[in-house]
């Protein structure tokens, strides 16, 4: 789905990433890699499939869009206690440039030789990626990750339904997180604020009434 | 049993023979179960053939009884009613309790010397288990008595005892298991649960000897004016406060936590000088208020005590001298065991005043009076191998007393619930506590339990201290704490509803008007409300109790035979003239499909008596099946006695057709394809996951938000979906949502019964009187079930199309 946000063409995409025809880039966000590694590691019994999908799927949303840019806007990584050997191997076959902005998580869990460069945010033109939406700029078109929103939909008299979304208040778009092992929180949008959900291989906008009030 | 005689002439009393019997069976080194009504004498009577024994070996010292009763709540009453005789016995023997409540000083106590008998519930045994001195502790163990097993018969805990008694019979070959439960339709199934591999030569012994019950029925004055539908009944409260003016203790019980406050409101409004007198027992009170109102009942000191199930166990309350029962009592089982708190000198009656809801529920106290007549009980059914109770289990021994899995596995299928565990069953638990399940990846990393010397063992002391935790989590649901400013708590509500509540609103807790003030961390404060705040009452989960089979059989017994022979029923007389002049009776023996048209819209009612669980099933299955390869969309209703299809389009009303729809080819396959049984399953993988070690408990000082336990069970469904689509604990959740939710069995053989019942189609100018409550209940209806995307897509068109 293609919207235009402050004069910026920005196409959602289903599978929880954003693409800016005019710059070329695919931006994603809270990949979370090796978090089933972590949980393994605390003797919990979860599998652990989910980096070796994950970035086949980065590698087909390259493909799709034909990206020449790929920006993570943070928490690649889950934790310190995180594994990831297949990134090494990926990243050779990557035909995009990338550029890592630091999450929360990738502070505490980058090593030292990391091979993505990487910095606290990123500019694409006038638009500006960074991982908090709290720090956002109100004068410019923030893209931001780091809440993992998702949105209740109310779908019946007595029951909802949620499904992670993209948010767009004000001049910022928060993205859904990317990671398949990611959860959601639920937010609670403003009246004026725009959602939009992934939904059977497309984006669709969910108009405000369809919002429930409970969290 | 000479040793004992001193007792018995203490008190005056005569052993009933099952007591005498039991005392036999006990000196022969045998297990068994003994099943009596309450109040007969059964903790007597299998408590004293240990106290006897000790009294003539002379022998008080070291463990040698462990006492398990399923509620922490008991322990205290039970250490009360167990150390009774020994007074008249002159016997010094040291009782000890063991819960979640006991004192770490008591516990460091424990760790040392255990005493002659110890009281504890199956969590707690289970985390005895992961000891290492604990079989060193219970030295002479001789004797095990499982109390109110019929509670725990049935769930998980259930299991989790079996399970610890498999063990505990291994450690000691002679032992003594004694189970002591309710009358259940199953009891020698509920014998072969408890024992396991050795229920060969154990007893089942009965106390024979029927407490006598008296159950009389409020009767409305006037039929005409009484609902046909709904379940408050306050139309009868002037009636039942002349029940409780007669002075003596009444134990007053509802179905819902919300019915104790309505009904506890209702009271006080007719006799507000009742104030003191008056008091409320639900199990999301505060435990010190729920004691204090115990203790009241105890010493007599009150005059009613308005309660939910949290009142159905425990230790009698001599005192109370009379029992209601308000609304549908929804087994036989349930409104023997309620009836049975009062009246509780040995061979006293027991005094029940039922008090209907609406017109229907006239028959079923009458059908009920009819089912204990003729001694037809529910059953409890065991849980089948649950495997997240499995693993759990399978690393909590492996702390404790590490075991080779061989011998690990000869000791699991002796138990009833495990016995038919199959190799690829055993293997999937193995790996899933020592590899942590498939593995996918090339680095390993997964840490639990290790094999050390070929046994299985588990060393990292962080993950003891974690499984310690999460033992003891399989019944908890998040729920959030109540608390005055001041930080006094008031007890706990579920979070759906204080989250529903804005601060500031008002709301009826424990019969108290209270007003929120903030809501943070699990934590709601709150304040009391002014007086004249009108408040909403919580809506605790777990209100959808079915009727039992037994009992809708009973009814429809009643309905089909039409005799007018008890005063229920000669009341309820001018209702089913008008059902059989506008229609005709529904029963068992035949299928009743009434259609009426309102309005433009067609509504069928259809008459099944299968409980409302099956009917729900039932319902969404035909209405599926109605709409498959049709533009219809079918509204579903359903109560105990049938379901309800709406629609604006024509709906089947042809005997072939019907037939059609009642097929139970596909049934399982179109049943998870109508009933959204995938949402289902993530929601109950919650427990599964919790029970099962893959969510952590939170750790004690950092109390965080259930609703993250939540979210994390349902992704982490999510994830195994997606990469070991296979594991057993999604099998199982599926399998308990299709048990638990719907019934699945039950509806299975509801159908099967229903092909050969004859069908009456009948045509009805209004609304008959057994089809109101369905209509009446039409507002709570659930259109057709699809996945959440197609119901999605429906939406966004619809709103699309709306808009133009």
């Amino acid at each position: 789905m293609l919207i235009t946000s402050h004069g910026h063409r920005i196409e959602l995409l289903p599978d929880h990433a954003i693409f800016l025809p005019d710059h070329s880039a695919l931006i994603l966000s809270d990949v979370h890699l090796g978090k089933a590694a972590v949980f393994r590691a605390h003797g919990l019994a979860v599998p652990d499939g989910d980096n070796a999908k994950d970035l086949a799927r980065i590698t087909k949303l390259l493909k799709s869009t034909g990206a020449q840019k790929l920006i993570i806007a943070g928490d690649l990584i889950h934790a310190p206690e995180s594994r990831y050997p297949e990134l090494e191997k990926w990243l050779s076959s990557c035909p995009a440039q990338i550029q890592l902005v630091i999450g929360n998580h990738d502070q505490r869990s980058l090593p030292k030789q990391f091979p993505i460069p990487s910095s606290a945010s990123c500019s694409l033109g006038e638009i500006e990626i960074i991982h908090d939406p709290a720090h956002a700029s109100p004068d410019r078109l923030s893209i931001c990750g780091h809440l993992h929103p998702a949105i209740r939909i109310k779908d019946g008299p007595r029951s909802t339904l949620r499904s992670a979304c993209f948010h767009l208040a004000g001049t910022t778009l928060t993205l859904p997180s990317f990671g398949s092992f990611t959860g959601g929180q639920v937010i609670r949008p403003e009246p004026e604020d725009r959602v939009f959900i992934p939904l059977n291989q497309r984006v669709a906008e969910i108009p405000d009434i369809c919002w429930s009030k409970r969290r | 049993m000479t040793a004992l005689t001193p007792f018995f002439k203490q008190r005056g009393w005569r052993p009933f023979p099952f007591q005498k019997e039991t005392w036999e069976a006990y000196r022969e080194g045998k297990s068994g179960l003994l099943h009596a009504p309450t109040g007969l004498g059964k903790t007597l009577a299998v408590w004293l053939g240990p106290v006897a024994e000790a009294l003539e070996k002379k022998d008080t010292q070291g463990c040698r009884v462990l006492w398990i009763t399923p509620l922490r709540a008991l322990a205290l009453d039970s250490w009360k009613s167990l150390n009774e005789p020994l007074a008249d016995l002159d016997l010094k023997i040291e009782i000890g309790v063991r819960t979640g409540d006991t004192t770490p000083y008591q516990k460091a106590k424990q760790k040392k010397k255990l005493p002659f008998c110890l009281i504890t519930t199956p969590e707690s045994l289970s985390l005895f288990l992961t000891h290492e001195n604990f079989r060193e502790n219970l030295g002479g163990l001789t004797t095990i008595v499982v109390d109110e097993w019929h509670e725990l018969i049935g769930t998980k805990r259930g299991v989790q005892t079996e399970l610890c008694l498999a063990r505990l019979r291994q450690w000691f070959p002679d032992l003594r298991i004694w189970g002591l439960s309710a009358t259940l339709g199953n009891t020698e199934e509920a014998k072969q649960v408890l024992l396991g591999s050795s229920a060969k030569d154990a007893v089942t012994i009965s106390g024979v000897k029927v407490k006598k019950v008296n159950i009389k029925t409020v009767l409305p004055k006037n039929i005409n004016r009484f609902p046909w539908s709904g379940h408050i009944g306050t139309q009868l409260v002037p009636q039942v406060v002349k029940i409780l003016d007669k002075d003596a203790t009444t134990l007053l019980f509802t179905n819902t936590r919300s019915q104790t406050e309505i009904w506890f409101q209702e009271i006080l409004k007719h006799r507000p000088e009742w104030k003191d007198e008056l008091a409320m027992h639900h199990g999301s009170l505060d435990q010190d208020e729920r004691k204090l109102v115990e203790q009241r009942l105890r010493d007599g000191s009150i005059r009613c005590v308005v309660c939910t199930s949290s009142l159905d166990l425990g230790v009698d309350f001599s005192p109370v001298s009379q029992v209601i029962q308000i609304g549908s009592p929804k087994g036989v089982a349930r409104l023997m065991q309620r009836a049975g708190r009062s009246g509780h000198s040995p061979g006293g009656t027991s005094k029940l005043y039922c008090v209907p809801g609406n017109a229907l529920e006239l028959v079923e106290f009458s059908a009920a009076r009819d089912a204990i007549a003729e001694k037809k009980i529910e059953s409890r059914f065991p849980l089948q191998k649950p495997l997240d109770v499995l693993v759990q289990h399978l690393v909590t021994v492996s702390i404790g007393e590490p075991t080779a899995a061989a011998d690990l596995r000869r000791e699991i299928t002796s138990s009833y619930a495990y016995r038919n565990l199959s190799d690829h069953e055993w293997n999937w638990a193995l790996d899933f506590i020592t590899i942590g399940g498939k593995v996918l990846s090339a680095y390993p990393g997964f840490q639990k339990v290790t094999t050390i010397e070929g046994k299985l063992t588990v060393e990292d002391k962080k993950l003891i201290q974690l499984q310690r935790l999460s033992i003891g989590t399989i019944t908890s649901y998040p729920t959030i704490t109540l608390a005055y400013q001041s930080g006094r708590s008031l007890g706990t509500v579920e979070e759906s509803f204080i989250t529903r509540i804005k601060t500031g609103g008002t709301f009826i807790f424990g019969g108290k008007r209270l007003e929120l003030v903030r809501f943070r961390n699990q934590k709601a404060t709150v304040k009391k409300a002014t007086k004249k705040a009108k408040g909403e009452i919580p809506v605790w989960a777990g209100s959808r109790m079915p009727l039992s089979n037994e009992l809708s059989h009973a009814v429809a017994q009643r309905l089909k035979s039409g005799a007018i022979d008890t005063p229920e029923m000669k009341v309820l007389e001018p209702v089913l003239k008008i059902q059989r002049s506008w229609s005709q009776v529904p029963h068992d023996e035949m299928i009743l499909i009434e259609q009426v048209e309102i309005r433009q819209e067609v509504h069928l009612f259809v008459y099944t008596f299968a409980g409302r669980l099956v009917n729900e099933g039932l319902g969404s299955l035909v209405a599926w099946r109605i709409s498959q390869g049709r533009n219809i969309v079918i509204q579903v209703t359903m109560n105990d006695y049938g379901f309800s299809l709406t629609s604006t389009r024509n709906l089947p009303f042809e005997e072939d057709l019907w037939r059609e729809l009642f097929d139970t080819e596909n049934l399982l396959d179109d049943l998870i394809a109508c009933m959204n049984t995938a949402e289902l399953a993530r929601r109950q993988f919650r427990e599964i996951a919790r029970v099962s070690g893959l969510v952590l408990q939170q750790l004690p000082k950092r109390k965080g938000a259930p609703r993250q336990v939540q979210t994390s069970a349902e992704l982490l469904y999510e994830v195994f979906q997606r990469y070991d689509p296979d594991n057993l604990l999604l099998a199982q959740a599926r399998r308990e949502i299709l048990d638990s939710q719907l019934e699945f069995t039950r509806l299975k053989s509801t159908m099967a019964a229903l092909a050969s019942r004859p069908l009456h189609l009948q045509k009805c100018a209004r609304l008959t009187p057994m089809a109101f409550p369905l209509w009446a209940d039409r507002l709570q209806a659930h259109h057709q079930g699809a996945d959440s995307a197609s119901r999605l897509e429906k939406m966004l068109t619809t709103l699309e199309t709306a808009a133009g």
